[in-house]
């Protein structure tokens, strides 16, 4: 559909106010941006809230917290990958040291109720909480993608047949999914890498068909069909590029919940199997001697909580940075 | 070991020496006329067990649901009245955080900091609400707690979102106009047709909720059906995890069309849908 000039998103880099800092972290730690210093009493201001205030071209930068965010998961895929090679104590050592030291030179972290090294733990656990997130994902974006752009584009009974598919796939409560899976077939890395890849198909076949639908209205789209474009070539070379960026943003998101799903599957001991370090096993573990020592469970908590928060973060802050239709329209 | 007598005996009253299809329609047959089939371990039926443990787990997501929307709607009101405000945004970044904290580290974290370090509520254990009510409550607190914070903030956000728009619209500004408190514009005009996205949302949120459940149960060791689903998973006990997994999924299909019939209550138009169009 054309779009009116009047309704493109007033949003250019030269139009924003002096002042502004151009980080997003700026912005959300509270700089008076436009009129908003001049707020009168609330009921005053109750209706015209920010209405007349163009997006400014600061949101979309991707910002210093953004790149912070970055950092951390690449400090953690990075460790995980060079786990064997760092001067790192055996995760699994029982007994090779005394349990439940506090951090020193020797132990970062300290040890844990077993004189297990907590940093070597983390470090190691990082790869199955990395494996689970990246590969399960890659799964569903494999199989909901292709589904979503198929379903998108043809629409049609096929599109209704997926789509409804989804809506009852998403209805189901997914920690149920899981335990009812590792219940029938036992745990194993495999069976938890498939079984959440197959829970996250759903969500990403949603998001994916919903962009390729409003794509494939597009002029350009109408122009490459015009021009005598096969269908494969419009779908793989001017649907695709348009709605990948933000089913990635969304698939860092979905990578976060992953991890998340498998933590919970590990704090509830039918992950993989022990004594393989998980950090929601570690969690668990640390559980039990929360009374004498805290610690143990605070650091694969910290752990996790950075590395949701960082995937939860990047995957937003990109979502808004590809949006483009946000607050103009 | 067993003699092979006894073996076949007891297969036959499990009925495991029937073909697959034929144990799966026996199964669906005693499943619709409300026999949910015994457990493996101790003999003990299904449907009793489900019985003892569903108070607990309704209880605990009608608790946790009420807390969440008590301190929910007037939050996200708060922070829709300034967007961008420094209400709104400390408001924001809270959620953020929230919401990258997994269900069973915020109840590890809870346990740690209110009965570990100061011992106000108990960390475990449970009795049942016609037992004792104050001692009931004590026991649930924490568990719903746990769960109402995830959804909290969740809740929070899409109603500001949902707010914002509403306070655009004309007829607030008529009320504003005839000179109508801003407390009887936010409650009695602007909040009922803000809370579409929210009853949605809630909706949806089911699915976490169950799953929370089942994590805030362990944690917590409340005999509701998350536990007794774990603990027959730990057990092999296929019987009473099949029968458990039936009900949490009939019940979350019941939940979602309450929450669709919902609709007609809060919003007018849907009940006459085809007369606007």
């Amino acid at each position: 559909m054309p779009e009116p000039p009047s309704s493109r998103p007033p949003s250019r880099p030269d139009v924003v106010p002096a002042g502004i800092p151009s980080t997003s972290l700026g912005v959300m730690a509270g700089a008076p941006a436009g009129g908003e210093v001049l707020e009168g009493p609330a009921d005053v201001q109750l209706g015209e809230a920010k209405t007349a205030r163009a997006p400014s071209a600061a949101i979309r930068r991707l910002g210093f917290a953004f790149w912070i965010s970055v950092g951390w998961v690449a400090l953690v895929i990075l460790l995980a990958v060079l786990a064997n090679l760092l001067p790192l104590d055996d995760p699994n050592g029982i007994g090779s040291s005394l349990p439940k030291q506090s951090p020193s030179l020797q132990h970062l972290l300290g040890t844990d109720s077993l004189g297990r090294d907590i940093f070597s733990r983390i470090i190691f656990g990082a790869r199955v909480s990395l494996i689970v997130g990246f590969t399960s994902i890659f799964i569903g974006m494999v199989v909901g993608g292709t589904l979503g752009l198929i379903a998108g584009f043809y629409r049609g009974p096929l599109d209704a047949i997926f789509d409804g598919a989804s809506t009852v796939a998403l209805a189901f409560p997914a920690l149920v999914f899981l335990l009812a899976i590792v219940a029938a077939v036992g745990q194993s890395l495999f069976t938890v890498v498939v079984s959440i890849g197959i829970l996250s198909i759903a969500p990403l076949f949603r998001i994916v068909r919903a962009n390729t639908i409003v794509y494939a209205q597009r002029e350009f789209v109408l122009a490459a069909r015009a021009l005598g474009a096969r269908r494969i070539r419009i779908m793989a070379r001017e649907i695709l590029p348009n709605v990948l960026p933000t089913a990635l943003s969304f698939a860092l998101v979905a990578v976060a919940i992953a991890i998340v799903a498998e933590g919970a599957l590990a704090f509830l001991g039918l992950s993989v199997r022990p004594p393989t370090p998980t950090w929601g096993g570690m969690i668990s573990e640390g559980r039990t001697s929360l009374e004498q020592d805290a610690l143990i469970c605070l650091w694969p908590s910290l752990a996790l909580f950075f590395t949701v928060l960082a995937l939860n973060f990047a995957g937003d802050r990109l979502r808004s940075f590809f949006e483009i239709r946000e607050g103009g329209l | 070991m067993i003699p092979a007598k006894g073996l076949a005996q007891c297969r036959h009253q499990l009925g495991l020496d029937q073909s697959l299809p034929g144990q799966y329609v026996q199964y669906l047959d005693n499943s619709l006329h409300g026999n949910l089939g015994t457990s493996y371990l101790n003999g003990q039926t299904v449907g009793k067990a489900v019985k003892q443990a569903l108070p607990v787990t309704v209880e605990l997501l009608v608790l946790s649901q009420l807390i969440a929307l008590v301190v929910a709607v007037p939050l996200g009101i708060l922070a829709a009245l300034r967007p961008d405000g420094v209400f709104d945004q400390v408001s924001t970044g809270v959620a953020f955080g929230l919401l990258a904290i997994p269900a069973f580290m915020l109840g590890v974290l809870l346990v740690y900091l209110f009965a570990v370090s100061f011992h106000v509520f108990p960390a475990t254990g449970w009795t049942p609400l016609t037992q004792d009510l104050g001692d009931n409550l004590k026991h649930a607190i924490l568990p719903s707690l746990t769960l109402a914070l995830g959804s909290l903030a969740v809740y929070m956000r899409v109603l500001r979102t949902d707010m914002i728009a509403t306070l655009r619209e004309d007829f607030i500004t008529t009320a504003r106009a005839k000179g109508m408190p801003t407390s009887h514009i936010l409650l009695r005009h602007a909040l009922r047709p803000s809370t579409f996205a929210l009853v949605t949302v809630a909706g949806i949120n089911i699915g976490t909720l169950i799953t929370g459940a089942f994590l805030v149960e362990f944690i917590f060791q409340l005999p509701g059906i998350g536990l007794l689903t774990l603990s027959s998973i730990y057990a092999r006990d296929y019987g009473i995890v099949q029968a458990t997994v039936l009900v949490v999924a009939v019940g979350f299909v019941v939940i979602n069309l309450l929450v669709d019939l919902l609709y007609a209550a809060i919003d007018p138009r849907t009940r006459h849908a085809r007369a606007t169009v």
